[in-house]
Order: structure tokens, then sequence, then C-alpha cells
């Protein structure tokens, strides 16, 4: 137990079965964001990728972001020209089905997708797949650089790590 | 000399051996396996009430869509038995999730459940299970307690655009015919926002019911405690804030999916998802009550060093009326879904102890719920995947108490900060 407490000192470190009493967060005004299910249906219509933001009820970090990048009218309209716009509340139990086909809540997705934090960005494929994914608050410019990252298909040939090393 | 400082630290780092642990666990059997690709089960639900433990058998219960689409099973073991008996279905004809289920002491269980947007319960019996008797509409997240013959349901039920708990009382006579009490919201205000996932715990104390609660911008746990035969107090703030509300938190940093359960005497144990160490994800923080539930203690924080930096997840509780207490959850902080056990040690909590046979590389295991016997064994049952995102099997391991050193004093009776 001593041990234990010396770590702990130094660890820095439609369908009404559908409708689960949704709770929901804020997704940004302006954009329009639809639900998991809904959204990755007119992208596997549409051929359009997915931006998912996974956000939080009172996160405060998520309402940085709102106010300060997706009130750009660039990335406006960038992310509405060019992806299914999906918001997932991190802590609803609202269902959802995978692309696999297994159902599970809102909140379940945040732990398959490891969302540690709030907000979390995800790019993904039409049929779901993921692109990449990146944590925190994102200015305008950020989320730019990662259209033209997604929307350009430079995600085929490299890796996010190494796209934004190379920005000027 | 090198080499005995290095072998000196690897055992003073190496965690808890199953050895210091009050169970000893034997080998876990499965409750329902994939039949096919693309097959899933699931223990999710208000409380993580899905297994309990009673006179005669282990009962567990489980949202499948092995029929092609989701519905309620039971699956039951007698305790001399080795194995599971075939799951039967529970649900009606409908969409049905979020299972719980609780022990009479007369034998027998009492089951509930979501489908077709209502809540919904019944007896679940090898000899006669009752009839399905629908509890509410437009109501979810179902949660059962029971105490003797007596059987709690809480539920989050929509009115006027908004989600509010509601508690009722159950009787189940022989026959399995069922008596619902008249259902009544716990917070007796109209609610400003949202109620969801709500917790009953059932004791010599009274009634505790425990729910997320978003009236003040973000999600907060509330409690209120009934003594018999009593209405509900009004509600008081279970989780604290932390001390610095700064621009990360927002409104109010996030907690999730709380859980209770009732112990000897008055005492009552409570545990949550909560993340007010935002860099981490979620931690598993409880508190006791030692009068029944009309106040809890402070907020405690449950794993230990080696989890941290890595997030917590589907954190269950299970007590008996001896007093014993214990607490698992799921996180990766080995590089792959374990199962985590903690309980009270002295002034503190344990040191985390893998649970055997659902811990390591081979596998993937989360959504562990859990029931304590009046012996004090463990009945613990988890989902299980060879692959992220492949179809599932339901497995259940028992744990023997062994005779440790067992104390929770030091945890409770202090007061909370708000």
């Amino acid at each position: 137990m001593a041990f234990k407490a010396i770590f702990r000192v130094s660890a820095v470190f439609g369908v009404l079965a559908v409708l689960a009493l949704p709770v929901r967060a804020d997704p940004p005004e302006g954009y329009p964001f639809l639900d998991y299910d809904r959204g990755l249906a007119q992208a596997r219509a549409s051929g359009k990728r997915v931006f998912l933001y996974f956000g939080r009820y009172g996160c405060g970090w998520c309402d940085k972001t709102n106010k300060e990048a997706f009130s750009e009218s660039a990335v406006r309209e960038r992310y509405v020209d060019h992806y299914v716009l999906v918001y997932v509340d991190a802590e609803s139990g609202k269902r959802l089905v995978l692309p696999s086909g297994e159902r599970i809540t809102e909140m379940e997705l945040g732990v398959r997708m490891k969302v540690v934090a709030t907000p979390v960005f995800a790019f993904l494929e039409p049929d779901g797949g993921l692109i990449f994914k990146i944590a925190g608050v994102q200015s305008a410019q950020d989320f730019l650089h990662y259209d033209r990252y997604v929307h350009d298909g430079i995600y085929k040939t490299r890796g996010i790590r190494e796209y934004l090393s190379e920005l000027p | 000399m090198r080499q005995l400082v290095a072998a000196l630290t690897f055992l003073a780092c190496a965690p808890p051996v199953a050895a210091d642990a009050p169970w000893r666990f034997a080998a876990p059997v499965v409750v329902a396996a994939p039949a096919r690709d693309a097959v899933f089960h699931h223990l999710d639900s208000a409380g993580r009430r899905a297994l309990a433990a009673g006179r005669d058998a282990v009962a567990v219960v489980y949202e499948s869509n092995a029929s092609g689409r989701p519905e309620v099973c039971a699956a039951l073991r007698g305790h001399r038995a080795e194995r599971f008996g075939a799951p039967r279905r529970i649900s009606g004809g409908g969409d049905a999730f979020e299972p719980v289920i609780v022990a009479l002491d007369a034998g027998g269980f009492v089951a509930a459940w979501e489908e077709g947007g209502a809540v919904w319960a019944r007896r679940v019996a090898p000899d006669s299970p009752g009839p399905a008797t629908r509890l509410a509409a437009d109501a979810a997240q179902i949660s059962l307690a029971a105490a003797g013959a007596d059987i709690a349901a809480v539920w989050a039920e929509r009115h006027d655009g908004r989600a509010r708990i509601v508690h009722s009382r159950l009787r189940v006579d022989r026959r399995g015919a069922m008596t619902v009490g008249s259902p009544r919201a716990v917070d007796t205000d109209p609610p400003a926002a949202d109620q969801a996932y709500p917790a009953v715990a059932l004791g010599r104390g009274g009634t505790v019911v425990a729910w997320e609660d978003r009236r003040h911008g973000h999600t907060v746990l509330y409690y209120s405690h009934a003594a018999p035969g009593k209405r509900f107090r009004p509600p008081q703030r279970l989780n604290e804030l932390p001390a610095e509300r700064a621009a990360i938190y927002g409104k109010g940093s996030g907690v999730a999916r709380v859980v209770l359960t009732a112990l000897d005497g008055r005492r009552v144990a409570a545990a949550w998802l909560d993340k007010r160490d935002f860099t981490s994800g979620y931690t598993p923080y409880a508190a006791f009550s030692d009068d029944g539930g009309r106040r809890f203690g402070a907020n405690r924080a449950m794993p230990d060093a080696f989890a941290a930096g890595v997030s917590q997840w589907h954190v269950a509780v299970a007590g008996n009326r001896r007093g014993r207490v214990a607490f698992v959850w799921h996180d990766e902080r080995d590089g792959h879904g374990d199962l985590w056990l903690s309980w009270p040690a002295a002034q503190e909590f344990s040191e985390d102890l893998a649970v055997p046979d659902a811990a390591g590389p081979e596998r993937h295991r989360s959504q562990p719920v859990l029931a304590m016997d009046a012996d004090g064994d463990l009945h613990l049952a988890w989902e299980e995947r060879d692959a992220e995102g492949g179809s599932n099997r339901i497995v259940y391991a028992h744990g023997r108490r062994a005779d440790t050193p067992w104390q929770i004093g030091g945890l409770a009776a202090r007061p909370a900060r708000y």
C-alpha cells in the first residue's frame, strides 16, 4: 500500500425502440450535423467522406472550438461542401449501428474509438473506415489543413504527422 | 549487483497477484457464444445490473441480435451446475435492450428491460416464468434493486419533451404475477433538463436513487433518499466539482453511469465514471453512505497508480449484507482491454487486481457486470471478443471468497465537498 501511495504522489501524469431518450450536447451553429446513423447512410449513398465530431454536454474545449474555429466562413464552406457532418455526444445513450451491424450507444462508440477527452474530430471513409482522428482544441487553420489532407486524398500516401510537419 | 537491483525493482513494481486477493476465481464458462458472424451480445444497462446471484442459481441477462433483431435473453446456472442452461428469450416480439435482473430471497429472479420504447418486467425462474408486464410507456434505462421480497424499479420517462427519473415498487407472487406500485417522479420538481441512467439501492435504511442530470449545463450526478414508507427527499449532489473551474471544464467536468449497491446495516456504496482529470479520460470514483443514502461521504478515486494516464470504462459495483463490496471496470493500461477489480483496504482502495482469465493480449474484454452473494463470493460476467469489432461472447467466472482481511471504515462517513 505504501508503494501505491508513493506512486500516487509521483504520478504526474424513426422506430420507438431506437429512441433511447437521447440527451445531446451542442454541435456548432450553422452546420448541418446529423446523427451517426443518418450521416453514415448519407455518406454511403453520396460517396462523401464523414467528418465526425465527438462533443460532450458542457465541454469547454468544444465551446471554444465552436466559437473560434467553426465560426470561420472558410471552414464552414469547405466542411459543409466536402463532408457529411456527424455529431456524437460522448455521454449519450442514444443508439447507433456500426458498419459491422453492431448496435451500440454513442458513449460506447467513444469507448471503441478511444475517445479520452473531448472534443475529438475524426475523418471517415464513406463506408465508416477511419482515416484519422485528432483530439483537443483546433484552430480554423488546423481545420483547413485537415480538409486539404483528406479532401485532396493526401492521406492515401502520407501520414498526418508527416503531412503536418511539411506545412510551411 | 545490477541484476539484483533490477530484480528487486521488478518485484516492487509487479501488480498484485491473485494470491493477495479476497477471491479465488474458477475457470470462466461461456454464457452465450457467437452463433455466426455479426452476432453481438451486450451487457450494458442502467446501474449495470445484468447479473444476479440468487438462492439457487446465478442469472445473466443480455441483449442479443442472434435472431436477427435485438432481443433480451436470460441464462441461468444452478450453483452446483458446471454450465449455464440454454438461453431463453424473455422480451416480447419488439426490439429490446439494456436488461437488468435481481434475485429474490424466496428464489427466482425479476428481470426488466426496454422494448418498443417502453419498460417491461417479468419473473424469471427455471420452473415458472411469469408474464411480461409493461411498467411505463415512453421510457427507457430501467434498473432494479431487491431486498427480501421488495423490489424497487427506476427508469427514465419522457414527459413534455424531457426525461425524468421515475420510481415504482414491484411485487411478484409465487405464480409470477406482478403487482406494480404507483410510479412517482423521484425529483418532484419539473425537470429543467434531461435526467438519465438511474441506479437504485434498497436496504434497511430505505431506498436511494442516483442519476445523471443536465440541469446545470453539464452532466452532474444527483441522488435522493426515501426512508421506508416515505417520499423521496429533495435531490443532492453526489459528485464533487473540481476546485478550479477553468475554461477547460466549460460548465463542468463530465460524469457518467452511476451504480449503487446496499451493504450491511445502513451502508450504501456508489460508483461512477468521472472526468475531473480531463487529461486521462474517465476515472472510477466511489462514495459511501453510512445512513442508508441520506448523505454520501467524500468522493474517492479507485484505480492505483498503474492506471494513471489511461481511461477507465464501465464501472460496476456489488456488495452484500455483511458489508463486503467490490468494484470492477475495464481499461487498456496494458494495451488491451482487461478487467480490473478493486475493493476497500484500510484507509483507501486496494491495488488493482487483473481478473484472472479476463486480462491478457489474446482477447479483448469489456462491459463487466458483478454480483456478490451472501457468502461474499463474486460472480462476474463480461463481453469478450477475439478481434476488435468482431462478434463477441458473454463469459462468466465465479470468485470464491478467501479469508483475507477486510476493511471499509476508513472510506466512509467523511463529509463531501461541493
